[in-house]
């Protein structure tokens, strides 16, 4: 594999992603502003009623504002590593475009990255907009760091190896119509159970024990407590305690967590997606149209 | 009578065609029905993860609402399913338009004597189909969850709906008007715009007092803004648009406006399209 | 370096028959999701490809011809590591492509044929050109060039900048043969070459494919429903029908082998069912076309016969004890097609 060559062939489907991103020029703008307008929306909620809640983010520094900053930022890259492959791979497919760049003697798993790499591009373009925005509206956390770098990075490991499993489903259960059930429960138990909006303390219980299941958990406490808290403190998480109990800081757990569960995840799925294509060019199922 | 005169009434045609139009949407999304189910479930994750995060900032929030004598969480549920009755006249023209014309139906439609007026009719209904079922889903989870849903109060709901409703009509025919006269086939502009907008305008999150003084009269401008409120009142408190004159003036100036300036954009996007061939994916 | 450049050896290929649940099984999806985990859905197989083996020499241009349905695009696509095949054994210049398909793919380029040929819209025809090249491993300044080149060879250079959607089918055509041209491979697979193409466009290409890539040494194997083409391009022509080949070699050859005769054309007036049905009884006819023109007044008789003058004598009688009006006869020999009609069996009119 020439890296040189290889990273043309990435150039060029970054920018047909971005000539496509760009050609509705009022959406691309709207889109923009959105950003914009969510963070405002939110900068709004937190100051009216975030010092009467500000007890209950002890962990995270008290500022709801900051604390839910967070939560989207880390939000929107991580569902974009859980959507990108798939979407990649079926917008070639119902564009009739799979079969042709098949046919090319590059490697198939590195095509679904390189199609993966420009939605990812744009939601960094998002995410730093989103930033600025939040810095601009008073937000104020600690600077980043090689450790919630880390954290993050394996994070997105994580949630890359459940979007390329996701991917996989598109050959190996023929699940085109709609949403793949992979995708679909991690984000629900990640919209609702991860602590993205509020958090894990005021649920129940067992809601706790599976919000384990999705990376974002670990990574929204992990990078608010390195960004916003304290790197050791109390626990937020039912698994902390196992850990804590060895000595380990509930952040140092998370990263533990996030590192076995990429560990596991991104060979799996590595595995999965080359299955996947197999059983697609054994049936003749790689393309729609034959 | 020209043996090539359709032999029937032309309104009763144009429903007949309406009615197989909702027929074949209604199939196509029943198709797989546990799709279908799930994207309702997908309604109720998304309004629960808005009412945890309501529960979490209650404390905070109800000081400013307490004028309306609900909770928080019951103060953003009416805003989510007003959202979703808006959406009902807001989107569904476009997406009628933008359906049959991504989905290659727009050629069979204008082909034919009867023209887009049946598509566009079918597509309506299919709205309205699905916006009821998920309205009536979100109406039930909220029962289950112990909010109540002051149901004595219906006559007053149903009249803001009656009047609150008109001027996203107006809204949304301007909207569809786009598809051709802006050539804005990957989602209306202005539909997008007016949803980024009210989210953070129109009492939506919180009331329209917590916005800076330099943008607040902006919120004046979204018909949402006084449809969030008649139907909040309406709800909460049982009282009446026609007696609350501060919210029916403005609405009934808007319907005014946006009503016959909708009605005449979207006619004159579809005589438009009709020279140009831009509805037409025959190539 | 062996002689024959593609070596395909008792390739079997079937496609599984799956059921579709619909509305009438209530799990939809997720009864289709489980049903593929456990292997419940398929209902059957359709094959494809029965046991199909044959050679290419170097340089030769190879035609695959067969009726709809008869494997020749499962053919290609199982060269082309496309698809798998069940079983059996491929291989494109001493790589076999079932097992090393990457290091296949280098050595040869496959051409689809019509709608978009997979192209992007939101990237100009030079843009897309040069992201297959690259594809191909050259660098930018190589890959620049050479899309330049093959747009000028289909005549599309005018509209290097515009999109894939401004063009005609026939234009989109000529853009997937573009695509074909632009890497340097010993072996190109082509689907239907000038599907779509206008009769003058059609012809470029055809004397492209026979001069240019002749003299640059290049391999060839198309597929087409054309006999004229086949006969006019090939230089060895294999007919599949119901995922065999069932005839090989070159036009003469199978005019000879699969003919043995002559082709004795009538054309009259009024030929009537029963005038026919006493023709189609006569012994020597190895195969007969029937053409009604002028809403029926008018046929056009082909009657492919391995005894020409006896055979005329005959319909001629048939024809005017039942009346027809006789305004032309001929003996001449059998085309292609005329043997292709006779292998396959279909008759037309």
């Amino acid at each position: 594999m020439n890296l040189f060559k290889d990273l043309r062939i990435v150039y060029y489907f970054i920018k047909r992603y971005f000539r496509v991103w760009t050609y509705f020029k009022v959406n691309f703008v709207l889109e923009l502003i959105q950003v914009v307008i969510d963070l405002a929306t939110m900068a709004i909620i937190a100051s009216a009623a975030g010092k009467y809640i500000s007890y209950m983010l002890k962990a995270y520094g008290g500022d709801y504002f900051a604390f839910i900053v967070l939560g989207l930022v880390c939000n929107q890259l991580l569902s974009v590593a859980l959507t990108a492959p798939r979407s990649a791979i079926e917008d070639a497919f119902w564009g009739r475009r799979i079969e042709i760049l098949f046919s090319s003697p590059v490697n198939p798993t590195f095509l679904v990255a390189a199609f993966s790499i420009g939605p990812i591009v744009r939601e960094s373009v998002k995410t730093l907009i989103y930033l600025l925005t939040a810095i601009l509206l008073g937000l104020s956390t600690k600077p980043l760091n090689i450790l919630s770098t880390v954290v993050f990075f394996t994070g997105f490991l994580a949630c890359m190896g459940i979007g390329l499993i996701s991917a996989s489903t598109l050959y190996l259960l023929e699940a085109k119509g709609g949403s793949d059930p992979v995708n679909w429960i991690v984000s629900i138990v990640a919209r609702l159970l991860s602590g993205l909006y509020y958090p894990l303390n005021i649920l129940p219980e067992w809601c706790r024990w599976l919000s384990l299941i999705v990376p974002h958990t670990y990574v929204f406490d992990a990078e608010r407590r390195i960004l916003l808290g304290s790197v050791s403190g109390e626990s937020s998480l039912p698994i902390h305690s196992v850990f804590v109990a060895l000595g380990f800081s509930p952040v140092l757990a998370d990263l533990v967590l996030l590192a076995i569960y990429a560990g596991v995840v991104l060979p799996l799925s590595y595995y999965l997606i080359r299955k996947g294509f197999e059983k697609a060019l054994r049936d003749g199922r790689l393309s729609w149209w034959s | 009578m020209d043996k090539y005169e359709l032999k029937r009434g032309g309104f009763r045609i144009v429903l007949l065609v309406a009615l197989e139009t909702l027929k074949t949407r209604l199939l196509k999304a029943m198709f797989f029905p546990i799709i279908f189910t799930l994207s309702l479930i997908d309604i109720v994750i998304g309004t629960l993860a808005y009412y945890l995060m309501a529960i979490f900032v209650e404390g905070g929030m109800n000081r400013y609402i307490s004028a309306y004598g609900i909770t928080y969480p019951e103060y953003l549920l009416v805003a989510i399913i007003g959202d979703i009755l808006a959406g009902l006249f807001l989107y569904s023209f476009y997406e009628a338009i933008g359906m049959g014309y991504w989905g290659c139906e727009t050629d069979l439609y204008i082909t034919s004597p009867v023209g887009l007026k049946g598509m566009i009719m079918g597509s309506l209904l299919t709205s309205l189909v699905w916006n009821t079922l998920a309205v009536f889903t979100l109406l039930s989870f909220a029962a289950i969850l112990g909010i109540p849903l002051h149901l004595e109060n219906l006559p007053q709901v149903l009249e803001v709906l009656a009047i609150g409703l008109l001027p996203f009509l107006g809204l949304g025919l301007i909207s569809a008007s786009t598809f051709t006269l802006m050539n804005a086939k990957q989602g209306s502009p202005i539909t997008w715009a007016i949803n980024i907008a009210q989210r953070i305008l129109s009492g939506y999150y919180f009331p329209v007092q917590l916005l800076p003084g330099f943008i607040r009269p902006l919120s004046y401008i979204l018909p949402h803004t006084y449809f969030y409120e008649a139907l909040r009142l309406a709800v909460s408190k049982g009282i009446w648009l026609h007696s609350y004159y501060h919210l029916l003036h403005p609405l009934l100036i808007q319907i005014a406006i946006l009503l016959p300036l909708g009605v005449v954009l979207f006619k004159y996007s579809l005589i438009k399209a009709e020279k140009t061939g831009d509805l037409s994916r025959w190539t | 370096m062996s002689k024959d450049i593609v070596i395909v050896n008792n390739v079997y290929k079937s496609y599984p028959k799956y059921k579709r649940f619909g509305p009438g099984t209530c799990l939809g999806q997720a009864h289709w999701i489980l049903a593929t985990i456990f292997r419940m859905r398929k209902e059957g197989v359709v094959e494809a490809l029965k046991g199909v083996s044959f050679r290419v020499k170097r340089k030769e241009i190879f035609a695959i011809v067969g009726p709809n349905g008869a494997g020749k695009t499962t053919l290609v696509k199982c060269i082309g590591a496309l698809l798998l095949p069940d079983k059996g054994y491929i291989e494109v210049d001493g790589v076999n492509v079932v097992e090393e398909p990457l290091k296949a793919k280098k050595r040869m380029n496959l051409v689809g044929s019509g709608y978009w040929g997979g192209f992007d819209w939101s990237l100009s025809l030079e843009e897309n050109l040069q992201l297959f090249a690259l594809l191909y491993g050259y660098d930018f300044k190589e890959a620049k060039r050479r899309a330049k080149e093959v747009l000028d060879i289909v005549g599309l250079s005018h509209k290097a900048k515009d999109n894939p959607t401004k063009l005609s089918s026939g234009e989109r055509q000529r853009l997937a043969l573009a695509k074909g041209f632009i890497a340097d491979v010993p072996l190109y697979l082509i689907d239907e070459p000038t599907v779509g193409l206008d009769p003058v466009f059609a012809k470029q290409i055809r004397d492209y494919i026979k001069t240019e890539m002749k003299k640059r040494g290049i391999t060839v194997i198309f597929t087409t429903h054309f006999m004229h083409e086949a006969e006019y391009l090939a230089d060895r022509i294999a007919i599949i029908k119901d995922g065999k080949i069932i005839a090989l070699g070159t036009a003469d050859e199978l005019k000879a082998k699969f003919t043995r005769g002559k082709v004795v054309e009538i054309k009259a007036y009024n030929v009537y069912e029963d005038a026919l049905n006493k023709i189609k009884s006569i012994e020597d006819i190895i195969h007969i076309d029937v053409f009604h023109r002028s809403y029926g007044a008018e046929t056009l008789l082909r009657i492919l016969t391995r005894n020409p003058l006896e055979t005329l004598n005959n319909v001629l009688d048939i024809l005017l004890m039942y009346s027809s009006t006789i305004l032309y006869a001929n003996i001449s020999e059998p085309t292609l097609e005329d043997v292709y009609r006779a292998i396959v069996g279909e008759e037309y009119g």
